[in-house]
This record gives structure tokens, C-alpha cells and sequence, in this order.
């Protein structure tokens, strides 16, 4: 028993390799003389390699598939983890984003307040420099009013005079039936526009329309009488030249010269006496271009006096295409010289504004007075009027409600047609025409 | 047996690395579990557990030690923790039912006893017994091994081994004595 004790740890060892070849020679020397030892010895080997050939157990299924669905679980809680965990840190490290914005200049303060300021320069240099235009452009204007206005004074005792003789061509001009005192009008009435197309909304001319107004009555009585000289006839060019109201400005003019002429020595002088106190009136507070204009007129009027232009500046002015080119450049101030009676370019036919109402005339080619064809109530404050081409038609604005309304009357239907599409007028006569319009509205119906 | 690299790159964050690993270490964990529980559903479950351990804590597994070590640790942990809750006592009579063919043992005497005998005679050990026989031959690691995976000094681990074998022994002798008696 007691070499039993002995040998079983080297027994043991011996199995688990941890003898050293003499201790393994000391206990196979052993076991060969002691018995007991080598059956035990043999028995305990015998069951290490029982041990060592234990089955190779598996598992009946992949242990790695089978918890994979789990693991995804774990994946998902760790990343949440570290998602959270990544936040924070990102919070509370400032740093490491500070430095990275440093490196950049835009990033910082004074690189965004740069570029801002940039910005901002380079808008403002685009906004001077696309404002540059607009000074010079507001310093023409002046600029002409500045001469208008040393030509009107210089003129103003020139075309007081002369306005006498001014008006009394324009009335002779327009039309042979109306005569003189309605065509004296027209010249004051032209000389008031004149001065209100440059400053259209400023006040003045309302008194001058009034003052105006008186006298074209008295002209009407007197227009009948003084179916006057051939001479207007003559004149009856101007006929056409009104009928392009926008070119009235510079047709105006011609046609005084004629009349000037006829109507200035005859009646109208005392009726012009009015008119022209009237007209300097109102056009010298206003100073704006159609007084320069009409006292250009004016002086050419007076040239024409002496040396008979009327004959040869008519023609060539009553020419439509051109007036018509005029129309297009000048309508803002020739919308405002709107005439209170438009002549059909054929000269048969005219539409006079009276009162509240619209007048076309038939005019006779005899001196006859002009037979009325029809009479259409206005609807809203007049604006301005203007013959097609062919005499066929009369179309007309209206203010009526705050927008422009247009009106077309056909002769040859015989009746007045309303174009509700076409609320808006053409640009030209829009914005001066508007607002100063409907007062000369006033002023025509009251002529008649 | 387990490429350094691999573990490396499961511990890097490889998932895929991580996976490959855990297949060629489930076997281990297994047989490791299957023996010292002595039950397929325990050693699936806690086999199972093992594998999701390593998963887990790859990144807590240093080079100093062996990876098999390491891993064997855990699964041992596991089924010790396991056993203990499971099976507080053996029965004698299980130990009994085990043995009926008396014939056949006979004849296995000569040649050896039958693994059946053998894993009863292993399950009726004391844990750290069976754990280190399990240890010893199923894992075939050695003393020091031993020693690391159960964090139990050289001498210890020696005392449990023979110890164990001792056991065996007697405990096969027996039931070979009862059955030829019997």
C-alpha cells in the first residue's frame, strides 16, 4: 500500500506527461517488481485513455445560427450605445470643432463680416451705378423746363400778344363750321395743356379750364357767325393735324399761323383778349415745356404772319405717317394737348366732347354747320379720343372706376362698342393722361 | 488553433471576424458544457450563453492569455453557475439505472469501460473535480492551462486531477464489482 501512496502521484503525473524520463524509469522499474502498483497502475491508464476517447459530442445544430438573431439585438443596443455615447462627447468637446473652423477665414467672425460687407458693397456699387441714369435723366428735364421756361418768359409778352393771334388760327384751323372763336379755344386750350403735360397733376390748370370754358361759350354763339374767310379754309389742313392729337403740339402751331392770319385781325380779337390773359395765367406758374413750346410756336407763328408759312408747313405737317411717328414719341404730352374736338383724317367727320357727352359730327364740305350723327352718353371721366386711319372709327378712353376703359365707335355700324378687354389702354396715353384728362373733358363739353 | 488575426479583427469590429470565430470555438464550448452538465438541452443553453459572452466581451480577452483559456473560462463559469442551480444532489438511483447490461460491462472490463459509465461516473464527481477531468481531456489543456481557465493555483489544479481520477476509479471499480457480484 504504502509504495501505492508512493507511486500514485508519479502514476498521475505519468499520465498527464509531467514525469521526467528518470522518474518515468524509476516507476516502470517499480511497477515490474511491485504487483499491486502495476494493476493499479494499469487500471488508472486505462481509464485516461477511456477518458482521452470520450465521444466527440455536437451539437444537433449551429449554436452560432441559432443565437445569431440575438447578437443582432446585442449589435443594435451597442451601436444605440454608442450612438449616445458619440453625442455627448461631441457636445462636450468644443475644441475640436473650434479648431477646424479656424482654419478656414469664412468660418470665423470677422471672415463672415467680411464677405458680408462685400456683399453688401457690391450691391450698393450696383445700385449707384444703375442710379447714375436716372440723375441724369431727371436732369434733362429741368433742364428743358429751364429753357421752356426762359423761352416762355421771353416769349409770354411775345405770345400775349400773339396769343390773339394764336388762338384765332387754331379755332380756324380745326374746323371752317366752328370758326374762329371755337379755334381760339383750342389755342388757349393748347397752351393750358402745353403746361399741363409737363407738371399734368399739379393744380393750376383746373382754373385755367375754367377760364376757358367761358370763353369757348361765347365762341360757339360766335362761331356760326363768323363762318369767316376762305383763308380757314385754306387752313383745313389742320383738320387732319388735329385729328392726331399727339402731334397737335407741333401742328398747333402751324395752324395759328394761319388763322393768325384770318382770325387775329377779325372778331375773335376781343374773344382772344380773354383767352390770352387765360392762357399766360395758367401756364406761367406751371413753367413746364408747352409754354416753351407754344411760345416757339408762337414766334414761329409770327414769322409765319409776316411771311404766309401756314401754306407750307401745313402740308408737309399734316402728313399722318409722320404725325403718327410724333404720336408715338410725344403721346404722354400729346395726350394732354388732347383736343376737345377730333377730325377724322378725311375731314368728314369730328367728335366733340359735350359735356357729358360725346358728339360725332358729320361735317359738311360746304360751310354748313356740321349735322350731329350721334350722341353717346360718357361713362366715366373722359381721357382721351383718337380716328383710325380710315375716319371709320372713333375710339376713346375713359376713366371709369380707377381703370382705363376703351371705346370704339364705328361709323359705319353706327354704333359704339365697348371692348371690356381692352380695360387697359395702350401704354401711352396711360399714366399723364389720366388724371388730368377728365378735367379737359370738362372744358369740351362746355365749349359747344 | 484559433488564428490570432482572426481575433484581432473580431475584436477591431469585424462582426463577420467575430462570427467566424464564434464557429470555431462553439464545438469546444459544447463538449465542455455537454460534459460537466451532462445534459444536451443545459449544454445547448448554456453553450449558447458562452458564445453570446464571447461575443460580447470579445474586447475584453487579452493576448497574455491563451484564447482557448479565455474561453473556457467562460463556458466553465457558466455551467458551474448552471450546475450548481440545476442540481443540488445525485441520486443514487440514476447512478444505478445507468448501469443494466451487466453482460456487456463484463466484457468491457478487459478493453476498457464504456463512455456511458464513464460520463455517469464524471457527472457524479464533485464540480471542480469534473470540470478539471473535463478540462484535462476533453479540452486536453495542461496543468497551467488548467490553471488559468479556473483561475486555481498549479498545485490545486493537480490535487483536483488526481483527485478526480481516484474517484473515477473507484467508482468504476465499484460498479465493476457490483456487476460481476450482481
Amino acid at each position: 500500500m504504502n509504495c501505492q501512496q508512493v507511486m500514485e502521484d508519479w502514476m498521475q503525473r505519468y499520465l498527464d506527461q509531467d514525469l521526467t524520463p528518470d522518474e518515468t524509469a524509476q516507476l516502470y522499474k517499480h511497477i515490474a517488481v511491485c504487483a499491486e502498483c502495476a494493476e493499479h497502475f494499469q487500471m488508472i491508464k486505462l481509464l485516461s485513455r477511456d477518458l482521452e476517447d470520450l465521444p466527440p459530442v455536437t451539437m444537433p445544430f449551429s449554436l452560432v445560427d441559432s443565437i445569431l438573431p440575438q447578437l443582432d439585438a446585442i449589435d443594435r443596443a451597442r451601436d444605440e450605445r454608442l450612438a449616445e455615447a458619440a453625442r455627448k462627447p461631441a457636445e462636450m468637446i468644443p475644441e475640436p470643432r473650434r479648431t477646424p473652423r479656424s482654419s478656414g477665414w469664412w468660418g470665423t467672425i470677422a471672415g463672415r463680416t467680411a464677405i458680408g460687407a462685400a456683399a453688401a458693397a457690391v450691391v450698393l456699387g450696383a445700385a449707384i451705378f444703375s442710379y447714375e441714369p436716372k440723375q441724369l435723366s431727371d436732369a434733362e428735364i429741368p433742364y428743358q423746363s429751364e429753357q421752356s421756361n426762359m423761352t416762355a418768359n421771353s416769349s409770354i409778352a411775345e405770345s400775349e400778344t400773339e396769343m390773339q393771334q394764336e388762338d384765332v388760327p387754331d379755332a380756324n384751323s380745326t374746323v371752317p363750321e366752328e370758326q374762329q372763336p371755337l379755334m381760339k379755344e383750342e389755342g388757349s386750350a393748347d397752351q393750358a395743356e402745353g403746361g399741363t403735360e409737363v407738371l399734368p397733376d399739379t393744380p393750376p390748370e383746373t382754373p385755367v379750364e375754367s377760364r376757358q370754358e367761358t370763353p369757348k361759350e361765347t365762341r360757339e354763339s360766335a362761331a356760326p357767325d363768323g363762318q369767316e374767310s376762305s383763308n380757314e379754309r385754306s387752313t383745313t389742313k389742320t383738320a387732319p393735324s388735329q385729328d392726331s392729337k399727339s402731334s397737335g403740339e407741333t401742328e398747333k402751331p402751324q395752324v395759328k399761323p394761319d388763322k393768325s392770319k384770318s382770325a387775329a385781325q377779325s372778331e375773335p380779337s376781343s374773344e382772344t383778349n380773354n383767352n390770352p390773359q387765360e392762357a399766360p395765367s395758367g401756364s406761367d406758374p406751371e413753367a413746364a415745356l408747352p409754354p416753351a413750346e407754344d411760345s416757339t410756336a408762337a414766334d414761329a407763328e409770327v414769322g409765319n404772319k409776316s411771311d404766309e408759312p401756314p401754306a407750307a408747313e401745313d402740308p408737309s405737317m399734316n402728313d399722318e405717317p409722320a404725325v403718327e411717328a410724333e404720336e408715338n414719341f410725344i403721346f404722354g404730352m400729346a395726350s394732354m394737348l388732347a383736343p376737345l374736338q377730333w377730325d377724322a383724317p378725311d375731314g368728314l367727320h369730328r367728335a366733340q366732347l359735350e359735356g357729358d357727352q360725346l358728339v360725332l359730327y358729320q361735317v359738311p364740305k360746304s360751310e354748313d354747320p356740321p349735322a350731329v350723327i350721334q350722341s353717346l352718353p360718357l361713362q366715366g371721366e373722359w381721357i382721351t379720343g383718337q380716328w383710325s386711319e380710315d375716319s371709320k372709327t372713333f375710339t376713346y378712353w375713359t376713366m371709369v372706376d380707377g381703370t382705363e376703359k376703351q371705346h370704339v365707335y364705328s361709323l359705319e355700324k353706327q354704333n359704339s362698342k365697348e371692348d371690356s378687354s381692352a380695360a387697359e389702354v395702350p401704354p401711352p396715353a396711360k399714366t399723364p393722361a389720366r388724371s388730368e384728362p377728365p378735367t379737359k373733358t370738362e372744358r369740351a363739353p362746355r365749349t359747344p | 488553433m484559433v488564428e490570432q488575426g482572426l481575433i484581432r479583427a473580431a475584436q477591431s469590429g469585424d462582426r463577420d471576424a467575430l462570427i467566424t470565430l464564434l464557429r470555431e470555438i462553439e464545438q469546444h464550448v459544447y463538449r465542455t458544457a455537454y460534459y460537466i452538465l451532462n445534459n444536451e438541452q443545459d449544454a445547448l443553453d448554456a453553450s449558447q450563453e458562452a458564445l453570446i459572452r464571447v461575443y460580447t466581451k470579445i474586447n475584453s480577452y487579452e493576448e497574455k492569455a491563451q484564447f482557448k483559456t479565455w474561453v473556457q473560462r467562460i463556458v466553465t463559469n457558466i455551467c458551474i453557475d448552471k450546475f450548481r442551480r440545476n442540481k443540488p444532489t445525485v441520486s443514487i438511483d440514476e447512478h444505478d439505472l445507468v448501469f443494466e447490461d451487466r453482460q456487456n460491462v463484463e466484457k468491457e472490463v478487459m478493453t476498457g469501460y464504456l463512455a456511458q459509465d464513464i460520463q455517469e461516473a464524471i457527472n457524479h464527481l464533485p464540480d471542480h473535480h469534473r470540470t478539471v477531468i473535463v478540462l484535462r481531456y476533453v479540452q486536453d489543456l495542461s496543468y497551467n492551462e488548467i490553471a488559468d481557465c479556473l483561475n486555481l493555483p498549479l498545485n490545486t489544479v493537480k490535487s483536483y486531477l488526481f483527485r478526480a481520477r481516484q474517484q473515477l476509479q473507484n467508482m468504476l471499480q465499484e460498479h465493476q464489482k457490483g456487476g460481476v457480484s450482481g
